[in-house]
């Protein structure tokens, strides 16, 4: 056992070090020498950090040398950024950063490639789940992969954060940093000078806003009669107050009359209210009079319409490690890359990634999900099969003990 | 953005001697702290000084000024130093929510362009818009706005292209919340050690100094009255975190952390703490020693860690509940234990 993933770090390890040492336009993170480094080393896979450099040629000499299975660096700036503990490292600053994870985001491909198991009762399941359906218990174990399916859903998010980003907050496409992370998801960091110094509560406040925590109807609505209210403000208006309205027209599109009756919005104030959507828009919302109930369902759906899922812990923590682009993504191989806004709205983001192009490998297959990568396997069991090289290192490095290396072809 | 011009008179450095053109006025004087400390004018910014501080400390509104903008604005200057000296942190916030709070009562009261003047004094971006109303760069307003909630949460604001709209009413909340920033920051730039102290001042910085640590000795008994009472007095957030425990349910990492922090705050010892959280499924022993013991200052940064706010308990999923006038959970828990425990309602 042991000795099967020794031999496959080391076969890893060499292909990265193939990589490390035929490429050479690293990206250079802006003012690198207040940055913290961290690396994980491919023999016992602990975290290094506290590490820093003078420029970017120390920097790759170090990779070339050491061959890490993953690289990071800080999102903060430091005034002695190797310093040994966070408090003596003096803090200067951080880029606003934003991680778009689908492993947070609900997607139907999941079903196809991931699966869990119930700690608590041991019962096991494929798809997503937080909590065990059969006996309640939170302690599950979840085994997951990464399809295409799943960095389109991430991609979707991660316009919708742009979005966001510009309409509302008023940052160019130019000023966002956009980067695949080679696994599951997408980081935007911004590096201009006003976001620099912006402490937690700030940043937890976009992060909140974005994903359209705290709304209150309150603000939104006015009594006009008994238990009767009114949206008071209109599609041209700003901010939350627009994507709402927005929002709320969006999903009543989506719904028939007999879904709104399942979900229990049967009034006649409803019927009017679709009757009106299909001559004023959007305006009918302003048009009509419904409950608190009523509206607050409206609100809650117009809210999943409107908001983008970013893992808010990233965006609030002003010293975390994130991962260095163009270096590689330890568990798929895939190359971490930087997109301009264009490339991430038309181009392939997986192939891209792919740093191993050259080869196939053979493997034994005691069982592997439906759907990894961009390929697909039906009823794959028990058998040998030939992938490309860099589907085969993702499959070994994930796989555990249902997938074994038998040569390289 | 259009530079906005204001003439300011000696008046104005009456009302407000926190500002730089009334700061830059009394520096061109040429006047040196040892020609303050020896006559008339000395003994005058002296007594004005002590005022001051004995309102600060006290909690009582600060007396009028005199008519002298240079009697007023040396004082003001030299309060920054004393605090500088002092160098203590609760003193200082205590200094500049009193004394903003003078300020803003004339503040209130002013045209458009001094405020405009003001706030980019302290560095905002800022416009004024159409229909009488501001346009606030979101960073600025982030990082001044009272609370993250009600009606100056993000959410429910008019936020387009980075501005948020703001009636004046507004602005001036805001302004009152940057001008406590902007003292606080004089504060620290000042530049000055205790050798360069002539006597009188010197006298004065050990005069309040011991005044206001009698205060704090004061303050602390009060405190000790509040520590370690039962679970009925926590907070909703605190009571479902323990109720998860005891269910046995695994606490994310988060909520072992409000956890922790919160009962040391109140005045657990590690042991006592410890002793709540064995109930946990996957309770080791050593591993949440360490833990609690980071928490409480005792290893790594040295830092006492406080609980979460309200704010960041609700963006961790941790809160489902509305608590009466309440940010943080440690305030619940005091109010509780005066007894006045907060209306709580559940949130949807």
């Amino acid at each position: 056992m042991l000795r099967r993933e020794f031999n496959l770090s080391l076969f890893v390890r060499e292909m990265f070090r193939k990589y490390y040492l035929s490429h050479h336009d690293f990206y250079i993170p802006k003012k690198l020498e207040e940055r913290e480094f961290g690396f994980v080393f491919f023999d016992n896979g602990t975290m290094h950090r506290h590490i820093s450099f003078k420029n970017i040629d120390e920097l790759v000499r170090y990779i070339r040398k050491i061959i890490p299975s993953h690289v990071f660096y800080s999102s903060a700036y430091y005034e002695y950024p190797n310093a040994d503990s966070m408090n003596q490292k003096g803090w200067l600053g951080a880029d606003l950063i934003f991680d778009i994870d689908v492993d947070h985001i609900p997607t139907l491909c999941k079903k196809y490639h991931d699966s869990w198991k119930c700690l608590n009762c041991g019962k096991e399941g494929t798809g997503s789940v937080d909590i065990c359906p059969f006996c309640g218990s939170e302690r599950i174990k979840k085994k997951t992969w990464v399809c295409n399916k799943c960095i389109e859903t991430a991609r979707d998010e991660t316009l919708k954060l742009i979005d966001f980003l510009s309409e509302d907050f008023g940052f160019s496409h130019k000023e966002l940093e956009i980067f695949f992370s080679g696994h599951r998801g997408f980081h935007i960091h911004i590096d201009k000078k006003d976001v620099l110094e912006m402490d937690q509560d700030a940043r937890r406040e976009i992060a909140d806003y974005i994903r359209g925590v705290g709304i209150d109807t309150d603000f939104f609505l006015k009594r006009v009669q008994k238990d009767l209210y009114e949206y008071i403000w209109s599609i041209d208006s700003k901010g939350w107050h627009k994507r709402l309205i927005r929002g709320m027209y969006s999903f009543l599109l989506k719904m028939s009359r007999d879904d709104l009756m399942l979900a229990g919005l049967n009034s006649e104030r409803i019927n009017i209210l679709i009757d009106k959507l299909g001559v004023y828009g959007p305006d009918a919302l302003n048009e009509v009079v419904l409950t608190l109930n009523e509206w607050k369902f409206l609100f809650h759906n117009a809210i999943k319409e409107e908001q983008c899922i970013i893992d808010e812990k990233v965006t609030i923590d002003i010293k975390r490690l994130i991962r260095l682009p163009d270096s590689l993504h330890g568990k798929t191989g895939l190359r971490v890359i930087k997109l301009s806004y264009k490339e991430l709205e038309n181009e392939d983001v997986l192939k891209k990634s792919i740093v191993f192009n050259d080869g196939y490998i053979r493997l034994y297959v005691k069982r592997i999900p439906e759907k990894v990568l961009d390929w697909k396997f039906e009823n794959v069991r028990n058998k040998v099969i030939d992938v490309p090289m860099y589907l085969g290192i993702y499959l070994l490095q994930n796989g555990g003990d249902d997938i074994s290396l038998i040569k390289i072809l | 953005m259009a530079k906005i011009e204001v003439t300011l008179t000696k008046g104005y450095f009456l009302k407000y001697p926190f500002l730089p053109d009334a700061l830059k006025y009394i520096s061109e004087l040429g006047l040196t702290l040892e020609d303050l400390s020896y006559d008339t004018l000395g003994n005058e910014v002296i007594r004005r000084v002590k005022e001051i501080f004995d309102a600060v400390i006290n909690s009582l509104p600060i007396p009028p000024s005199g008519d002298d903008p240079d009697i007023e604005v040396l004082s003001y200057l030299v309060a920054l130093i004393v605090l500088k000296i002092i160098g203590d942190r609760s003193l200082i916030e205590k200094f500049v929510v009193v004394l903003s709070k003078k300020y803003s009562e004339y503040i209130n009261v002013e045209e458009n362009n001094f405020l405009l003047y003001l706030a980019t004094t302290f560095g905002w971006k800022i416009a004024y818009g159409s229909e009488g109303k501001y346009m606030m760069f979101f960073i600025d307003y982030l990082e001044n706005i009272p609370e993250y909630r009600g009606r100056w949460k993000l959410v429910h604001r008019q936020v387009s292209k980075g501005w948020v709209y703001l009636e004046k009413i507004e602005l001036l909340r805001l302004i009152e919340s940057g001008l406590k920033k902007y003292m606080a920051k004089q504060i620290s730039n000042v530049n000055i050690s205790e050798v360069q102290l002539p006597d009188p001042v010197y006298t004065l910085v050990e005069e309040i100094s011991m005044v206001w640590n009698r205060k704090v000795k004061e303050y602390e008994k009060v405190r000790s009255r509040y520590l370690k009472k039962g679970e009925k007095y926590y907070p909703p957030c605190i009571r479902s975190i323990i109720e998860d425990l005891k269910n046995g349910r695994n606490l994310s990492h988060s909520a072992r952390f409000a956890l922790a922090s919160f009962l040391l705050n109140i005045g657990m010892d590690v042991e006592e703490v410890l002793g709540i959280f064995r109930f946990s499924p996957d309770f080791r022993e050593d591993l949440a020693r360490y833990q609690i013991e980071h928490i409480a200052g005792l290893r790594g940064s040295k830092t006492k860690y406080v609980t979460y706010k309200c704010d960041s308990m609700r963006s961790l999923g941790l809160c489902y509940w509305e608590c009466e006038g309440i940010s943080h959970p440690l305030q619940y828990y005091y109010k509780a234990v005066r007894g006045m425990p907060p209306n709580v309602k559940k949130r949807i």
